[in-house]
């Protein structure tokens, strides 16, 4: 146990006191500090910009340009000069653009925009946007009804409530908390692909390069291969939880210090719609995660000859990572495909779709909790089979593809 | 007997590593494994820390299996330099000794003497993979011996090593043996090996060719090496009977004898000539011993 501990604080101290680690934190802070003051930030940016001028010519006799506003970005401007008179000014640059705004044989309102230069891909969602609003507001006004009237269809919305009819089943989620956790599994997705991506390279490094270094064998003559192999999982495991209370510390801290603490009530909007099952579920499938791929990358490094091998021998992991992520992204515009069900089942895809099937569809819970016990099983039945050859793996020095060097290392364990 | 190996076999699928390999080391008593690269003596090495199993035959210590000994009683120094390159050379060396159970206070003190003595008092914060090969080796070895092992394992400790610093490790594992240490060591340098070794054990893929004192091995052949110097010819000497080669070193012939009893004829024979200014008469060199056991020369 004292060796466990030593070899265990050895591993997470020396990671956490290395340069690239901490660099790679407060890059990653800052990332966050960014996207928080991004209001302030493209403020500074932008604050210089003129708004873009937008002459209306308004030939519909229906006063349509009136209901066009002005906005920090675009300023319309009524105008009764002739077309051809704007599209002169706009040519000298005197104006960026002119709409004009006709109506055609059934009186509906049609606009059409002059401009020098194409516009960029922002101001004309802009225009089109206040256009199909205007042209809303022009055909309600068109129907004679009252200002009142007018802002009720404007503003109206419905909420579908379901109701269940079989029994034992719950009632489903409304839209809006399925798509909070749509979005909280995203973040979840996100958060273990990345962690997952990195530490799974950092273990199978350190641990490559003990064996290349020969540390490997002094170490293991002192102690049991098991105890090196699980101080060097969980060193592994403490640093990346080291650096997630970091990055999600910082990152609440943040949201209450900028921006008046708008963010911290989004987050806590967001958080108060989760259910406990969810967060428990989200916890340990991210936790589950983390261990699985750092057992892989332990064995990994252990079965390759060199620090330069590393690469190669985790590429197909790293892939099996991506094609998790990916069918997690899928989820966000559709969480009920098969592709998703099925993917939620998979131990290593598992933890980036499960929480996402969670929060997002009305299945049972007893599914996540299968899922769960699957990667749980996978977990224990890689480490037993490790322990079968992670001695003769670190002794072993050959060439050739990971399964012969399995075998060989089972081989040399006996 | 405090370490032995009896009938030890080593055997990978189709591939026979060590066969059939006996030895015995007392008590600070130095022994070389010597062979050459794939002779074996890695995976005897690892079978005597019980990182490898032996297919048969055991090894004990003190009458009972190795396994029994304590493995914080052990020392190894591996061929390859077994350190991290980013740790102070003070913090390594904390590290090993820890590793062996040893408590920081204590070791802090050793730690210092060590470095004092291998001249590496100035290094001590420094990275180690900023020192020359040579002071990592130094470090590596003080690693090794740091929690005074009763049983210390060098695989190739002097490559590397300047004469200078190879003295000086030479007299630290000459002052261990005489605390009591068991040492077991391997080196392609054989002045190293006849310098240091009480007993010693030839490897030739797996088999021993000869294990026990090195005088033993020399009797085997006897004193056959003699060096002459003196107004003799090349051809003269080479026709003397009993006389296996000649070669001309400098103003100094070296003739190998069929047997040392054709000494005496070739010195009365010679000395009907008058004056010879030297006449030496010694057994075959370890290295030469070496190489035609092992390389299978002269056999």
């Amino acid at each position: 146990m004292n060796k466990f501990i030593l070899l265990f604080s050895q591993s997470y101290t020396n990671k956490l006191k290395a340069k690239s680690f901490l660099i790679t934190t407060l890059i990653m802070l800052a990332g966050i500090a960014c996207f928080f003051m991004w209001p302030t930030i493209s403020s500074w940016f932008s604050s210089d910009d003129k708004p873009m001028t937008v002459a209306v010519s308004d030939q519909t006799n229906a006063q349509a340009a009136t209901y066009f506003h002005s906005s920090k970005q675009i300023k319309f401007t009524p105008t009764t000069r002739s077309v051809h008179q704007e599209e002169q000014r706009i040519v000298k640059g005197k104006t960026d653009a002119l709409l004009v705004l006709s109506l055609d044989q059934k009186g509906a309102l049609q606009a059409e925009l002059k401009t020098k230069n194409p516009l960029q891909l922002t101001d004309q969602q802009m225009l089109e946007e206040q256009t199909r609003a205007a042209n809303q507001l022009f055909t309600i006004q068109q129907l004679n009804l009252s200002a009142e009237q007018a802002q009720k269809i404007m503003n109206q919305k419905i909420e579908l409530h379901q109701k269940v009819l079989t029994k034992n089943a719950e009632n489903g989620k409304t839209s809006g908390q399925k798509s909070t956790a749509t979005l909280v599994s995203y973040a979840v997705a996100f958060i273990i692909y990345l962690f997952v991506l990195s530490y799974l390279s950092i273990i199978s490094s350190e641990i490559a390069a003990e064996k290349d270094s020969r540390i490997m064998e002094i170490i293991i003559s002192s102690t049991s291969p098991v105890t090196h192999l699980l101080s060097r999982v969980f060193g592994t495991l403490a640093l990346a939880m080291t650096q997630f209370i970091v990055l999600i510390g910082g990152a609440l801290l943040m949201a209450r210090a900028f921006q008046d603490g708008k963010y911290w009530d989004m987050v806590s909007t967001l958080l108060s719609e989760l259910t406990l099952g969810y967060t428990v579920f989200a916890i340990l499938f991210f936790f589950l995660a983390c261990l699985l791929y750092t057992l892989v990358g332990a064995v990994l490094g252990s079965l390759v000859n060199k620090v330069q091998d590393v690469g190669q021998a985790v590429m197909p992991v790293t892939m099996l990572l991506m094609v998790g992520f990916f069918i997690a992204i899928s989820g966000m515009s559709n969480p009920d495909t098969m592709l998703i069900k099925i993917f939620s089942y998979v131990p290593f895809t598992a933890s980036m779709i499960m929480p996402m099937r969670i929060g997002a569809t009305d299945m049972a819970l007893w599914q996540a909790f299968v899922s769960l016990v699957f990667l749980v099983l996978t977990i224990i039945g890689l480490f037993l089979f490790s322990l079968r050859f992670y001695r003769g793996s670190v002794l072993t020095y050959s060439n050739g593809s990971i399964i012969k060097k399995i075998k060989q290392a089972i081989l040399l364990s006996k | 007997m405090t370490l032995s190996a009896e009938h030890l076999t080593k055997r990978f699928q189709n591939f026979l590593a060590v066969d059939h390999l006996s030895f015995k080391v007392e008590e600070g008593e130095i022994f070389g494994l010597i062979g050459q690269n794939g002779a074996g003596k890695t995976t005897t090495f690892r079978m005597i820390l019980s990182l490898l199993a032996p297919t048969s035959g055991k090894i004990n210590w003190r009458d009972h299996s190795i396994r029994g000994l304590e493995r914080d009683q052990i020392g190894y120094l591996p061929e390859e330099r077994g350190l991290y390159p980013k740790m102070p050379v003070e913090d390594q060396l904390m590290f090993f000794g820890q590793l062996r159970s040893w408590p920081k206070k204590v070791l802090k003190k050793e730690i210092s003497e060590w470095l004092e003595r291998f001249d590496l008092i100035e290094k001590r914060k420094v990275l180690t993979e900023t020192l020359s090969k040579g002071n990592q080796q130094k470090v590596q070895l003080i690693a090794s011996l740091i929690h005074k092992p009763r049983l210390l394992i060098l695989d190739e400790p002097f490559s590397g090593l300047d004469p200078v610093n190879a003295g000086l490790l030479k007299d630290a594992v000459v002052s261990l043996k005489k605390e009591g240490t068991v040492i077991i060591f391997s080196s392609h340098r054989m002045d190293h090996v006849e310098e240091l070794c009480d007993h010693i054990c030839l490897l030739k893929k797996g088999k021993s060719l000869f294990s026990g004192a090195i005088l033993d091995l020399k009797k085997q052949y006897g004193k056959i090496n003699l060096t002459i110097r003196g107004p003799y010819d090349k051809t003269e000497l080479a026709a003397l009977p009993g006389v296996q080669s000649v070669t001309k070193e400098k103003e100094m012939y070296r003739l190998r004898l069929h047997h040392e009893h054709d000494a005496r004829p070739i010195f009365q024979t010679l000395a009907k000539n008058g004056f010879i200014e030297r006449f030496s008469l010694d057994y075959l060199s370890l290295e030469e011993l070496f190489t035609r056991k092992v390389a299978g020369k002269g056999e």
